[in-house]
């Protein structure tokens, strides 16, 4: 079955309500890179 | 931390990709017996290209628990290649607005409930807020059927591209290696 996760804010609260992410020890910050390649080649 | 890096960087970060092709060859080759190219104790696929971006999360002990490949589905998509009959919704496979996941692995060195939770929540937390902050709209995969409640349970806006329909995954599916874990999320 082929799916699709919406990238969505709301996406984004749900997944940090299901590992309770506030709670963790240190999951952020994370190590982003400026690049998203693809978008790149988007007008 | 999770570090997110480009295939184009791989000569930079060597020692970081062996790890991570290692962990795949343990995860998927090893352990679920797929059938991928793999050698030397890698697992590496045509889909590691330089447009390939690896979110990879380390724990304080240096145990890699998580990591998950995104691919831009104008260039590197295997659903496009494989499984065009997946989508039956009209949704074109190949969108630039659309990153593919796939090789997605959650393994925390103390297999705990609370600790599945957290490691899966951090690797598909880094992967959906780095596409969010890029503007890429959704995250493409292909898993088993059985697992699309397990994946709204994450993402309650998941939603599949067509009815459940037979595919690859299975051990002795040459393909399998193609679908996303079947133990995730």
């Amino acid at each position: 079955m082929a799916i699709r996760l919406p990238v969505t804010e709301r996406a984004i609260n749900e997944i940090r309500a299901f590992g309770a992410l506030d709670a963790s020890p240190a999951p952020e910050p994370y190590c982003y890179q400026p690049a998203a390649p693809q978008l790149h080649h988007v007008a | 931390m999770v570090r997110v890096i480009e295939g184009k960087d791989r000569a930079r970060h060597a020692d970081l990709f062996e790890t991570l092709f290692r962990a795949r060859y343990e995860t998927f080759v090893v352990n679920r017996c797929w059938s991928l190219p793999a050698r030397n104790g890698l697992e590496i696929d045509q889909y590691d290209t330089d447009q390939a971006v690896y979110f990879v999360d380390f724990d304080t002990t240096g145990h890699l628990q998580g990591a998950v490949r995104l691919t831009p589905t104008m260039g590197a998509s295997l659903t496009a290649d494989y499984y065009p009959h997946l989508s039956e919704s009209g949704a074109a496979l190949r969108d630039p607005f659309v990153y593919e996941g796939t090789r997605y692995i959650a393994s925390p060195r103390e297999k705990t409930p609370e600790n599945n939770r957290i490691v899966k929540a951090r690797i598909l937390g880094a992967m959906t807020e780095w596409a969010w902050s890029f503007g890429v709209r959704h995250i493409q995969t292909v898993i088993d059927a059985a697992l699309l409640r397990s994946f709204k349970k994450v993402n309650s806006q998941t939603f599949a591209l067509a009815p459940p329909t037979p595919m690859a995954g299975a051990r002795e599916s040459p393909e399998a290696g193609h679908a996303w874990p079947s133990a995730c999320p």
